[in-house]
């Protein structure tokens, strides 16, 4: 392992055209992140974090700046997207989705590669209907599913837009869990965004908090719980508390802000 | 259950019709009595005729049906994928959409002629249009995320059409297929009705000039089976290639 990052982002700004002029959607956004590490990000709605995943994610390009993810294995798949809207492919099996991307990279071998589906299916709990289709699924089953398809490849980077948001309170902190499992095993390095501070709390070795439009960088809070971690035994510690409630204050500093700017604005 | 429900009605309408025809409160001459035509029906199944027709008919219905559908399929993939292909034909296919295509048998007579081609090229035509808007209407019904999902994966263009707007525009070809065989043969008929001397239509049209009605009523029958037959082959088909739809 060297010291050099995993992904480097520098100078990043992205602006959008509208209809009268433009909109600033980030500026100056500068962000390191190791191998191996999780790393969270949070801001208010809007702030651009989205935008931001999705040029990692090869679907946009920087206005200015560089980004950079080195790829340390060629033969690895460099990264995968878990997408916040609901994007299993209705047309394939639970089976044939799980096993995409490693399909369409070319990557898929007829000796290794289905125990890989197995494997990552048996996990997210989904052997049982691997021959169905996702309409016969539950929402949270298909992001269950959507989870699989990005770890089957073994991803470099792992980028994952708020992949819970849709979920029920019970459902989410059990995948939450399992998300945590699934990445101690395999340890890539991963962007996750999230509106929820114990979700953040829960997952990110750093905790990067964004500023409201437009984003930039506003903090940057490293955590300090071993893993594997348990929100229950996490939540009990005073040290949870003084991040959360760090990590609100500077959060809610920024709502405030973009809701008087909207207000201007409307005024 | 539901399959006989499926023809309930259609038995209901006969045995209406039955009745009326043998109590008399309908003129039989035109309007004969279903046992009637099926008496018919059942000596005219012996004849060659009869057989020659119907062969020669879906022949011309299934050859005009490839050589418009194939195109309206890719054309309209073309449409529902690139946005300036779709603002160059879009203008053209709503405009000549809704031109009656049997207004045009003259000219497709004349440049045509007599032949099998211009049957050909009536069927073609109808099917090409209802192709090309059902095939774009469904790529563009596809949900953007789906095509970013191998984008985020570095896939190539061609892989995304093969495993993203094929597969998302297949319930639209579907609906597509399924209104154009109602349309090729209405078309097919309408055209032997002018320009033929064997076939279905020609068979209908000849019966009633030279008034045997039971044999133009066999013909009726035999398009309103046809009819029948397509709508739940089409079904079964999609069943069996599309059996991720609800």
């Amino acid at each position: 392992m060297t010291d050099e990052p995993k992904i480097a982002l520098r100078d990043i700004g992205r602006v959008f055209r509208v209809d009268h002029g433009e909109l600033v959607a980030l500026r100056d956004i500068n962000l390191t992140v190791a191998e191996q590490e999780f790393v969270c990000l949070v801001g208010p709605s809007g702030c651009g974090k989205s935008s931001l995943l999705r040029m990692l994610a090869n679907l946009d390009k920087p206005s200015s700046g560089t980004l950079a993810i080195r790829q340390t294995d060629p033969k690895r798949m460099l990264s995968a997207m878990v997408f916040q809207e609901e994007s299993v492919f209705p047309w394939l099996s639970v089976e044939a989705n799980a096993a995409y991307a490693l399909k369409i990279t070319g990557r898929y071998d007829r000796k290794t590669s289905p125990q890989r589906v197995d494997y990552f299916l048996e996990q997210t709990g989904l052997t049982p209907y691997r021959r169905m289709f996702p309409h016969q699924l539950s929402g949270g089953m298909k992001q269950r599913l959507s989870i699989a398809r990005a770890f089957v490849p073994q991803p470099e980077v792992l980028l994952m837009d708020e992949p819970f948001a849709a979920l029920d309170e019970q459902n989410k902190m059990l995948l939450q869990q399992e998300l945590e499992k699934l990445w101690e095993e395999s340890r890539s390095a991963v962007v996750f965004i999230t509106h929820s501070i114990d979700e953040a709390i829960l997952l990110g070795d750093r905790v990067v908090v964004m500023t409201s439009a437009p984003g930039r960088i506003k903090a940057d809070i490293p955590i300090p719980f071993k893993r594997p971690r348990q929100l229950s035994e996490i939540k009990a510690t005073s040290e949870f508390g003084h991040l959360y409630g760090q990590i609100w204050n500077l959060l809610r500093d920024e709502v405030l802000a973009a809701r008087a700017r909207n207000a201007a604005s409307a005024a | 259950m539901s399959r006989f429900k499926s023809v309930v009605s259609p038995l209901l309408l006969l045995v209406l019709w039955e009745i009326c025809a043998r109590l008399g409160w309908i003129e039989v001459r035109f309007f004969p009595a279903p046992s009637t035509i099926f008496i018919r029906l059942g000596v005219l199944v012996q004849t060659q005729e009869f057989w020659r027709d119907l062969a020669l008919s879906l022949q011309r219905a299934g050859i005009g049906m490839v050589m418009g559908g194939v195109p309206g399929i890719m054309l309209g993939l073309a449409m529902g994928l690139f946005k300036p292909v779709r603002d160059f034909t879009q203008p053209l296919i709503a405009g000549l959409y809704p031109l009656p295509k049997i207004a045009i048998l003259p000219l497709l007579l004349l440049i045509f002629g007599l032949g099998e081609m211009s049957k050909y090229v009536t069927v073609a035509i109808g099917v090409f249009f209802i192709m090309v808007i059902n095939t774009s209407a469904g790529v563009l019904s596809i949900r953007p995320i789906f095509f970013d999902v191998p984008r985020s994966l570095h896939a190539s263009r061609w892989q995304i059409y093969m495993t993203v707007a094929l597969p998302g525009a297949l319930p639209g070809i579907f609906t597509g297929i399924r209104l154009a065989t109602g349309v090729a043969l209405l078309l097919l008929v309408s055209a032997e009705f002018v320009g033929a001397n064997e076939g279905l239509g020609y068979r209908i049209w000849w019966s009633w000039t030279v008034f045997w009605v039971d044999t133009m009523y066999v013909g009726l029958f035999e398009i309103a089976l046809l009819g029948f037959l397509s709508a739940y082959l089409v079904d079964q088909l999609e069943k069996a290639l599309l059996p991720w739809r609800r």
